[in-house]
């Protein structure tokens, strides 16, 4: 085993968890692991990276955004043709009203308010400043407790 | 845990059966980045059944964005010494200023001066071009709070090769992107580009005026436009004085021909990524023509704005002159302001 492997073995646990939550509910997280860690490698080895775990969080916010565009298409063109057939796959609304924010805010609120790691820390981690993160962090909460208060 | 929004982050984070670290790790070292789980397979199949359908259906969405080619984040770039705000800022820099040094990782342009309360965050070599967040800085503003109507800064780049001015004229192409809720036309114009075309390759004296960027040239013949959301254009001539030779903008009229285009609704045709986009395949190509007294630009191959009449460029403007370019914020609140851009001048 290499020390890249030794490596992403010490990772995955919680970059598995933070997919799950920042990619979008139709997406399965390991492949959205596995296409950063693609990405990554192809670029180089993972021990060349001061803080890989930080790098390939930055990969994964960015895959699940553009993801996101994708689905939005996706969906639209769906609504178009009318009701989707019998194998398109359902999710719980429970997992699935999350995607009211993007994958950016699901990121920093999971990392900070799940995760309790410090704003400096999820900066790094969204390539954002520790500023704005704790600002997004702020709207992105607002806009959850409206939404669950609507449902209320 | 009680609070039923973390007990959905939580449920969400533990969702679907984890195919383990070896598993994904030797399909990603194999360079795969298919997706190989069972759920999305079965849901290409029924994607198989309606894909005439949906090319059909996406073929009439005209309205679809494009969409956009994920990049991974590469390693920042030193650009700038200490005391520079857009790479590795830190509460302890000064607010934004960017005391000069050079990269060449960044394709076409140099990044020279920040100003104002922000924090540029990040500038990576994205698409051959360049890129630059501008982030309002509320560390540095703290504890007092930020203006009500937002913090402002701005960024402002040399282009490497000059552009070559004659006495007709120039011709200058540039791509530019933004992300920022600024550029859609959803609140006041708080954001815009500026352009400039001048012999000075560094900023000279401070005027005052519209051109936030380009008014740091004072000193310097300066041709140049501002480029807002609501379409606002402005572009002004200056000389080595100072003396406004002709300005044409939505209050202003300069020369003896008309002026067209470049108001209000019109700047909405500039396109915006979303804030945490890392590509550039949503830039805005846009076209700078001077030529036998009409200056015309033209945004997606189509007339923006455009004013006839007016007088020859000044001696001082003609041979290879910089070409800078710049983006502005002056009541962002804290948001994310990511830039892109190339140039290129014929």
């Amino acid at each position: 085993m290499d020390a890249d492997e030794r490596l992403f073995r010490e990772l995955y646990p919680e970059l598995r968890r933070f997919a799950a939550v920042v990619a979008p509910v139709e997406d399965d997280p390991d492949d959205l692991v596995q296409e950063a860690l693609a990405r990554t490698l192809a670029i180089g080895p993972l021990a060349r990276l001061d803080n890989p775990g930080a790098y390939l969080r930055r990969t994964i916010t960015n895959l699940s955004s553009n993801r996101r565009r994708t689905l939005g298409r996706w969906r639209r063109a769906r609504r178009r043709l009318g009701p989707p057939g019998e194998a398109m796959p359902e999710y719980p609304s429970d997992l699935g009203w999350l995607d009211n924010l993007s994958a950016l805010d699901r990121a920093i609120v999971f990392l900070i308010d799940v995760e309790r790691r410090p704003a400096d820390e999820v900066a790094v981690m969204v390539d954002l400043s520790a500023g704005a993160v704790r600002s997004r962090a702020m709207r992105a909460r607002q806009q959850l407790r409206q939404m669950l208060g609507d449902e209320d | 845990m009680d609070d039923p929004i973390n007990e959905s982050f939580e449920r969400r984070a533990t969702r679907g059966e984890a195919r383990g670290a070896d598993a994904v790790f030797a399909a990603a070292a194999e360079g795969s980045t298919r997706r190989r789980s069972p759920a999305p397979l079965l849901a290409a199949a029924a994607v198989v059944v309606v894909v005439v359908g949906l090319f059909l259906a996406l073929g009439s969405a005209d309205d679809t964005p494009v969409d956009l080619e994920v990049v991974a984040p590469v390693e920042i770039p030193a650009i700038c010494e200490q005391g520079f705000a857009i790479v590795g800022a830190t509460a302890d820099d000064p607010p934004g200023y960017c005391a000069g040094g050079s990269s060449t990782d960044i394709a076409g342009f140099e990044p020279l001066q920040v100003v104002g309360p922000i924090d540029a965050t990040a500038a990576e070599s994205a698409a051959g071009g360049w890129m630059i967040d501008v982030v309002p800085r509320p560390d540095l503003v703290e504890p007092v709070p930020l203006p009500a109507d937002g913090a402002g800064g701005a960024a402002m780049l040399l282009a490497s090769d000059p552009v070559p001015v004659s006495v007709d004229g120039f011709d200058v192409s540039f791509e530019l992107a933004v992300g920022h809720v600024d550029y859609r036309g959803e609140r006041n114009p708080g954001a815009w580009y500026e352009v400039m075309v001048t012999p000075a390759r560094e900023p000279g004296e401070l005027r005052t005026g519209p051109l936030y960027l380009s008014d740091w040239f004072g000193g310097s013949p300066t041709f140049a436009c501002r480029f807002e959301l609501g379409g606002n254009t402005i572009c002004r001539l200056t000389d080595a004085s100072d003396e406004i030779v002709w300005q044409s903008s939505f209050v202003d009229a300069a020369g003896s021909g008309d002026s067209v285009g470049g108001f209000e609704r019109d700047g909405l045709r500039f396109s915006t990524c979303d804030a945490g986009d890392v590509t550039a395949s949503c830039m805005e190509t846009i076209r700078l023509r001077f030529s036998d007294g009409t200056l015309a630009i033209d945004v997606g191959g189509e007339r923006y704005f455009e004013q006839g009449g007016l007088p020859e460029l000044p001696e001082e403007l003609v041979g290879d002159m910089a070409y800078w370019t710049a983006v502005v914020t002056s009541r962002s609140e804290i948001e994310i302001m990511r830039f892109h851009g190339r140039a290129s001048a014929d």
